[in-house]
């Protein structure tokens, strides 16, 4: 844009001519301070973001399933459980926690043992457990507890939804199957995602 | 074209007729019908875009809820089996777009975000928009995530069935065209030919004048009704020809015979006219030669005396003496009477020539007066019929003048006065015999009247300056009340040797010059007098009864 000057203030606003190298260091300083003013750690910061967005999905999931009336009596809070690392767990506190869905509210807590997750309507577990991820599956297998994940083999390993990070975006996988199992009814509007899923 | 059409054959009308009533009928039905179809079509097809984007757009909640464009575009790709769908796309409420099917067709002025379900139009295609909503944080409320956008070719659909429809009723209306033109010549035979038929009956009739043709009778509808009323009509026409033809026969020939009648008549006037002159002309040369006989009576009476015979003896009776004719008259007794016997001879035959002579020319005035009055009545004969101006004092004159001899004769006086003389147009014959009668008449009634005064008085008035009157007064026998109301009918007569003309044609006369002849009367031994009217200016023309 300086090179192109504006013929019609030309007369009047004419910018005065700097030398070359004089322009060049005008225009690095510049560049400088405005990336030092915004830096953070880029890794960090694409984690917090990964976890804003899995954490409002697993807000929307709880849209989309029902429990049994035994398990979620009226007027109880959803209870979150998060078993993993402590980030996720701030971060999914931080988003849904406290809030309402389905006119019910919405309490998070980071479950340190498996004897933590009995009272859990959702487990969300982290890939740092991924070690365990069969023991802890296997814990809540047959039980409606909506269990969400973020590892590669949490379906097969008996979760319901799992949120994979694809090119920067969180999808949902499903398995509905692990669902009924686990006696949650899955909403109907889920089936094209499944037929998605299905075809990729 | 209803003005051409009013001179085409029946037949054509006909066929014009069928072909335009189907025509007509097809047009409106076919148009009708498509306009249903269309209607329906445009109804369902939004019924069915409808539904089918509320489903998509209720199917699409959690693909728009979790962002997963595979989902979306799987959603999507279902619209591919619906024909009318051109194009689709799934909206989130940032106004991304997260799915879409031939995206190409897009419309680009679609909405992102509409929050209630809408049909729209852009780019001239029909578009439905429909919300996509998930169930809200709070109990019974719902929250907006995306809008799916269907775009749908309706326009073109629409065109292709309009197109459709057109090509179908054009085929339609060209094969019933054919169709209805072939049972048009059929059925309008049914109608036509019988019309046809009686149309050349009428014109072949009109043609030769036989009115004992009769049109073929097709059927019992109103054709045939028509037929029989035109053959009903045919003979009745027929029937008055013929009348009508004998009637002109009958009226031509009474025609000729009233030619000859009228000719005949003509003849007949002509010499009733002639013998009606001659008449008039006898009756006044035979009121002189009376005169005439008498004189040549008188003048035979002298003649025939025995005077001449007396001288002849006394003439015999001197021869006889020759010689001695003195010794004779002086001695003999018979010769002394010879002289004084010659002397009064010669005075009687004196006084008998100088009676003669008076005979004689009383006699030459007779003669001389019938020639006057031929002459006369030639003259007046030669201007029969013609009304001209007279005074009418000269007419009463020449009246006199004719009868003149006849009153000296009988010693009747004749006075005329005129007390407003002006001039009449009229007929001088005519009225010259009606005076000519009234005169005579007189007279004849002073003949048979016994009164001391034998007077004529004819009086020429006028009181009315449209009207003069003659008035003819005698101080005769008079007329007897019965006899003053038939006195001018034909025949009437009191006199012996009458006829009862005189006075019938008299007021025939009068009233043919437009006057009137009338009588009064105070009754036998009173005197008559006879009035004649006439009018002082040309009448009109009266009939004559």
């Amino acid at each position: 844009m300086l090179d192109q000057p504006n013929h019609r203030h030309a007369a009047t606003c004419r910018a005065p001519v700097l030398p070359p190298f004089r322009r060049w260091i005008r225009v690095a300083l510049v560049v400088i301070l405005t990336v030092a003013s915004g830096f953070r750690p880029c890794e960090a910061q694409d984690v917090n973001r990964e976890y804003q967005k899995k954490a409002q999905n697993i807000g929307k999931l709880i849209r989309y399933v029902d429990w049994p009336k035994d398990k979620l009596g009226p007027g109880a809070p959803f209870v979150i459980g998060i078993f993993g690392n402590d980030e996720a767990s701030d971060q999914i506190k931080e988003i849904i926690g406290g809030r309402r869905i389905k006119d019910r509210d919405v309490v998070v807590k980071h479950c340190a043992t498996i004897q933590e997750i009995s009272g859990c309507h959702v487990l969300f577990v982290s890939r740092s457990e991924e070690a365990r991820l069969g023991k802890i599956l296997g814990e809540v297998r047959g039980d409606p507890i909506l269990t969400v994940g973020e590892c590669d083999s949490f379906l097969k390993k008996g979760g319901i939804f799992n949120l994979r990070v694809i090119l920067g975006e969180v999808q949902v996988e499903i398995n509905e199957r692990n669902a009924k199992r686990s006696n949650l009814q899955l909403d109907p509007t889920l089936e094209p995602l499944l037929r998605a899923q299905a075809n990729s | 074209m209803i003005a051409r059409l009013r001179h085409a054959p029946i037949r054509t009308k006909l066929r014009f007729i069928i072909l335009t009533t189907c025509f007509a009928s097809l047009i409106l039905a076919g148009g009708a019908l498509f306009a249903a179809k269309l209607y329906f079509f445009k109804k369902n097809f939004i019924a069915d875009m409808e539904s089918t984007t509320a489903a998509i757009a209720l199917q699409s909640t959690a693909a728009a809820d979790f962002a997963n464009p595979h989902a979306g575009e799987a959603l999507l790709a279902r619209l591919s089996v619906k024909s009318g769908v051109r194009s689709a796309a799934i909206y989130l409420s940032n106004g991304t777009v997260l799915a879409s099917y031939n995206s190409l067709a897009l419309p680009r002025g679609m909405p992102p975000a509409q929050p209630v379900p809408k049909q729209y139009f852009d780019s001239g295609a029909l578009n439905f928009a429909h919300p996509i909503l998930r169930e809200g944080d709070k109990p019974n409320t719902v929250e907006q995530i995306g809008t799916l956008h269907v775009s749908t070719d309706y326009g073109r659909q629409s065109k292709e069935l309009i197109n459709l429809g057109i090509a179908i009723l054009t085929l339609v209306l060209a094969i019933s065209a054919l169709v209805a033109w072939f049972i048009s010549i059929r059925l309008g035979e049914l109608i036509s030919a019988p019309i046809q038929k009686l149309a050349d009956t009428a014109r072949a009739i009109a043609k030769s004048n036989d009115y004992n043709v009769r049109a073929e009778k097709f059927g019992n509808d109103e054709v045939g009704a028509f037929t029989e009323s035109f053959n009903y009509m045919i003979e009745r026409v027929g029937t008055h020809e013929t009348a009508l033809r004998h009637e002109i026969e009958e009226r031509q020939r009474a025609e000729r015979e009233l030619k000859e009648t009228q000719s005949q008549l003509i003849q007949a006037s002509h010499q009733a006219g002639m013998a009606e002159v001659a008449t008039g002309v006898l009756h006044n040369v035979g009121n002189v030669l009376n005169s005439v006989n008498v004189s040549a009576a008188l003048i035979s009476e002298k003649l025939n005396g025995d005077r001449l015979d007396k001288l002849r003896k006394t003439a015999e009776l001197l021869a006889e003496k020759n010689g001695d004719i003195g010794e004779f008259i002086a001695n003999d007794p018979k010769g002394r009477l010879i002289p004084s016997y010659l002397v009064n001879l010669g005075n009687h035959l004196v006084a008998e020539r100088n009676d003669a002579v008076s005979e004689l020319e009383s006699l030459l005035r007779n003669i001389e007066h019938i020639k006057e009055i031929v002459s006369m009545q030639q003259s007046h004969a030669r201007v029969f019929g013609l009304m001209e101006r007279i005074e009418p004092e000269a007419l009463v004159a020449d009246a006199v003048r004719m009868i003149s001899i006849s009153l000296q004769r009988h010693q009747i006086d004749l006075t005329t006065q005129v007390i407003a003389p002006r001039p009449i147009e009229v007929d001088r014959h005519k009225v010259l015999q009606i005076l000519v009668n009234l005169l005579r008449n007189a007279k004849h009634a002073m003949n048979d009247g016994d009164s001391d005064i034998r007077r004529i008085t004819v009086v020429i008035s006028g009181e009315d300056e449209k009207l003069v009157k003659i008035t003819v007064a005698d101080t005769g026998c008079g007329i007897p009340a019965e006899n003053l109301t038939k006195i001018f009918s034909h025949g009437f007569t009191t006199r012996k040797g009458g006829h009862g003309f005189g006075l019938h044609s008299s007021a025939l006369a009068a009233q043919q010059m437009g006057g009137r002849l009338t009588v009064s009367s105070a009754g036998p031994g009173t005197g008559a007098s006879f009035t004649l009217e006439l009018p002082s200016q040309k009448p009109e023309p009266s009939p004559v009864h």
